[in-house]
């Protein structure tokens, strides 16, 4: 029981780039863009992932559901089970549960679903947290939740909320490829000599992915508008869906082109 | 590649399509014993008390069957990480004959069993059951052997692995509560029968007058099933064989003692995703085999996990208070079975060696775990004795960076937010809704303690051996120690102590700079040898032959040894291999040929006049080979046709070389460069780097100091 499958880089040409790059002392906008190179067949793999491409959905329900008066009520006719008077952790487990049952079935889930769920909690407790009160986090009132949902209908928040969103949806797709291999380069006389060292080049891994992520925030916030308008108010799935290609494929090349705007 | 199984069970008969049946399994428990053929036996409950066992319950037990031999028989996906592991979930159809239809047809129990299994394994299932056809008895394959009086009737039925935290809970049950318990064991190997044994009969020298009773159950299988190693669905089947026993003893109860972390069993890193970590005991996963087993039995069934809120060091410590701590020295964690051997019973390596380890340091109780059991000590040994270096050290690393990481967390949000799959078991807890998330949080930071603790102590410990380096560099120690040696690969300069340009080998690898920019690495590839020469005579125009030669000749340098190179004259420039070999034939052979062809065309036309077919057919023989030596020798308008161009060779080889490390490299990381390179390089037999700026370069190789 507790087992954990632990899993290798492919031995294809360009993984084996990537892992003599580590090896030998890139940085890690050389890294990621190479890794980026090396994952071209797995991104367009999961292009139709619906893991992915719900929780995209779900993040503009945050949207749509500030937009009425009732934004818990509208969360949960759109399949997020949220008590009357929740918290942000209930929030979270609601959002995650939606999640898990609309894709439980389906034949086109992959691990791009599961990477979509964790940044999708993040960025609503990394969105959510700072507008309510330390002391009633575990015990919030309905209002505060309300006030709070409310706010993602604003253009700006939203593009915030999908800047979180897709912040860390990068760096844990990036760090699904490289988490294989990082560590097997720890000990001394090795890329890494020591845990500390990992762990710097991982918290420049988050920022440089969090840099990158910055281009779809201010495109969030527009799209969102602007489908709102266009659709009155209820933006379809196949909006959603191409939405959800156009980030992924965004931030995809400004990590490719990420390495090179660092050099100059 | 298709992910749907369909796995044919018992005397079921679907009518599948010939393209499914490539994906078909046929499975059965009764009947012949054939490749087939599924195994089942409960050892060693008293006859007397058994009763009949209702329908759903042999049907569940029939399912459960299934779904394991399935799980192990059905590989998933090898090549998971190009398809984002889509192949890592199967998606199974089983046709199943049970005895109770209309339970089994309704949506309740469909829609209970299927979201179980789908979030215990991460498959997805899909059940078509019929009518059973030959209803076989039921003791005729659940063999019982009745050798032992059951000492009291017990209250409910306990799963008992044989680790630590199932000796815990025996402890907790048998001394310290004084219940009558029926531990339930499943037995993974023979091996572990002595072992196995030894527990019981400790466990029943501190139990006087509260025995346990104890059954162990055994499914195999023939070898040639086991190709999937993973297991996820074994608790599945571990408790439906439990609430079997239960349901013949009459209970209503089913109990997993294991603790918390691993129950919860977050990832330790970003690429294990869903079911990579197993949901054995996991909350969602419990309540699922509670809600199934109430179905099935028609009345309320409790499955539960008492150490839920404990670390494994908390549940040692129990064992230790309860006077029972010699029983740790034979519980077994380690899941590497195949490496257990009378000497060592612990691999080491594995996820379980390590937390158990650290559970028993952190509670003070290695003189109960002897350091002897282990292959390797976790601590101080290198991970290269294992056959799975690179994946043994990634796991201790990041067991140690998840205890970092939380000590480092300051609130149950924060948590959350590092850990959102810990939203999937809240709803399951059995705690108020707002003290789940905090509760969680506090025993992950309980065991980030103890793990923290653990490795203050043994840094302490072994603080000579660090400092003198005489720990193996990879040890565990060793890594977690900020020693600030010097590492032979990444010596690093700053950014302002580089000259603006740079482009220099750098251990295997090279380190380049343009105009100030960023450093990056270009990997080691001939062309960027080949580059560097050229960048290293700036204006000058070297010959391809003496670069390609030079780089071979340092490339042989690089490899092998320098001396060998020399002697075998590999530096030369003049390498009798890279001149050209001249013409095929000379002019003159060439004329002879064609003066010797004339005259065997006029022996032809002869022979022709005087009907002499044999002899025109040997002499077009004979000049036929002559033409085929003309031929291969001249070419167009009579020029001599040369041997391969060896010069044009290199030359075609060098350009190549150098463009590819421009276009797949260079680029991509500085484009500047990659324009400035092919603006001011040319190529031809004597390539020329002549930069306009007068640019200066630092060509010298890294050396560590």
């Amino acid at each position: 029981m507790g087992h954990t499958r632990l899993g290798a880089l492919p031995r294809t040409r360009a993984w084996r780039d990537v892992v003599q790059l580590i090896a030998a002392g890139a940085d890690t906008a050389q890294v990621a863009e190479a890794t980026i190179r090396a994952a071209e067949k797995s991104f367009s793999f999961v292009q139709d992932d619906c893991g992915y491409n719900h929780a995209v959905w779900l993040l503009t329900q945050l949207g749509l559901a500030g937009r009425s008066s009732d934004p818990v009520g509208y969360l949960r006719e759109h399949g997020v089970n949220i008590p009357e008077n929740s918290s942000i952790t209930e929030v979270v487990v609601g959002l995650s549960e939606a999640l898990d049952n609309a894709t439980y079935q389906e034949i086109t889930r992959s691990d791009l679903g599961d990477l979509a769920q964790r940044a999708l909690c993040d960025a609503v407790v990394t969105r959510m947290e700072p507008k309510l009160q330390q002391q009633s986090l575990f015990d919030t009132r309905a209002d505060d939740i309300k006030a709070a949902l409310s706010d993602f209908s604003k253009e700006k928040e939203f593009a915030h909320l999908s800047r979180e969103f897709y912040s860390r949806l990068t760096c844990e797709s990036m760090n699904y490829f490289l988490s294989r291999t990082l560590a097997t380069h720890l000990g001394d006389g090795q890329r890494f000599a020591t845990m500390n060292q990992m762990a710097e080049f991982d918290n420049a891994l988050e920022t440089h992915c969090r840099e990158a992520s910055k281009i779809v925030e201010q495109y969030s916030g527009e799209w969102f508008s602007l489908h709102v308008y266009q659709e009155h108010g209820a933006i379809s799935r196949d909006s959603v869906q191409g939405f959800a290609s156009w980030a992924l494929k965004k931030i995809n090349d400004e990590l490719r082109v990420g390495a090179n705007a660092n050099g100059h | 590649m298709d992910i749907d199984r369909y796995i044919i069970c018992g005397d079921s008969l679907p009518q599948l399509s010939t393209e499914c049946e490539s994906n078909t399994t046929r499975l059965h428990i009764y009947g012949s014993d054939d490749d087939c053929k599924l195994n089942l036996r409960i050892d060693e409950i008293q006859k007397r008390l058994y009763k009949e066992v209702p329908a759903r319950f042999r049907d569940l037990l029939d399912i459960a069957t299934y779904v394991f031999a399935a799980d192990q028989t059905n590989p998933r996906g090898a090549r998971d990480v190009e398809s984002f592991g889509s192949f890592w979930r199967r998606r199974f159809h089983f046709f199943i004959s049970v005895r109770d239809l209309e339970f089994w047809r309704s949506a309740e129990t469909q829609k209970v069993l299927c979201e179980t299994l789908s979030f215990l394994s991460d498959d997805h299932y899909d059940f078509i059951f019929s009518e059973i056809k030959h209803q076989s008895s039921f003791q005729t394959f659940l063999n019982f052997t009745d050798d032992e009086v059951r000492r009291n009737l017990p209250e409910r039925v306990v799963m008992f692995s044989g680790g630590v935290d199932s000796v815990g809970g025996a402890v907790e049950e048998v001394v310290n509560q004084k219940n009558p318990v029926l531990l339930v064991n499943h037995r993974a190997t023979q091996k572990l029968d002595i072992r196995y044994e030894k527990l019981r009969r400790l466990l029943n020298t501190k139990a006087t007058n509260n025995l346990p009773s104890h059954v162990r159950v055994t499914v195999n299988k023939k070898k040639s099933m086991n190709r999937e190693y993973t297991q996820r669905s074994r608790s599945f089947l571990f408790v439906t064989l439990g609430a079997t026993i239960a349901e013949m003893l009459g209970l209503s109860h089913v109990r997993f003692y294991e603790n918390g972390v691993i129950s919860l069993n977050l990832p330790i890193c970003a690429h294990v995703v869903g079911g990579n970590a197993t949901r054995t005991t996991h909350p969602r996963v419990i309540h699922g085999f509670q809600s199934l087993l109430t179905l099935v039995s028609g009345k309320p069934f409790c499955v539960d996990n008492p150490f839920h809120w404990n670390t494994k060091g908390e549940i040692a410590k129990l064992i230790s208070r309860a006077e029972c701590a010699d029983l740790i020295a034979d519980s077994i964690s380690c899941t590497h079975t195949w490496e257990i051997s009378n000497q060592h019973s612990h691999c080491g390596y594995c996820s379980q060696c390590i937390d158990r380890r650290f559970a028993i340091l952190a509670a003070g109780l290695e003189n109960h775990d002897p350091l002897e059991q282990y292959r390797m000590d976790i601590f101080t040994e290198s991970r290269s004795k294992s056959e799975h270096i690179n994946e043994d050290k990634t796991l201790f690393a990041n067991y140690l960076e998840r205890a970092n990481q939380v000590d480092l967390i300051d609130g149950p949000l924060q948590f959350l937010k590092k850990f959102p799959e810990v939203a999937r078991a809240l709803p399951y807890l059995d705690e108020s809704v707002g003290a789940r998330l905090p509760r969680c949080f506090d025993m992950y930071k309980k065991h980030s303690g103890e793990v923290n603790r653990v490795i203050d102590k043994m840094l302490a410990e072994h603080g000579r051996a660090i400092r003198q380096r005489s720990l193996p560099p990879d040890s565990m120690l060793r890594i977690v120690y900020e020693s600030r040696l010097p590492c032979t690969v990444s010596a690093k300069l700053g950014k302002e102590d580089l000259p603006e340009n740079v482009f220099r080998r750098k251990g295997e690898a090279w380190q380049v700079r343009f105009q100030g920019g960023k450093e990056f690495i270009v990997l080691g590839h001939k062309g960027v040898g080949y580059i560097h020469q050229l960048l290293s005579r700036p204006g000058e125009a070297i010959s391809a032959v003496e670069i390609v030669c030079g780089s071979a000749a340092e490339y042989c340098n690089y490899l092998i040894v320098a001396r060998t190179a020399i002697e075998d004259g590999l530096t030369s420039k003049h390498n009798p291999l890279l001149d050209t070999l001249g013409a095929i034939s000379d002019k003159q052979a060439i004329d002879q040929y064609r003066d010797e062809a004339e005259r065997l065309l006029g022996e032809i036309d002869r022979a022709r006049a005087d009907n002499n077919e044999v002899l025109v057919r040997e002499l077009q023989v004979e000049i036929q080979a002559f033409l085929s030596t003309i031929h291969t020798s001249v070419g167009i308008g009579g020029r001599l046709k040369q041997s391969g161009d060896k010069q044009k060779n290199i030359r075609d080889s060098f350009r190549s070389a150098v463009k590819r490390v421009i276009d797949n490299q260079i680029k991509h990381a500085d484009s500047s460069l990659a324009e400035h390179l092919t603006k001011y390089t040319t190529f031809g037999n004597h390539p020329k780097y002549q930069p306009l700026d007068g640019i200066s370069w630092e060509l010298s190789a890294v050396v560590n100091e």
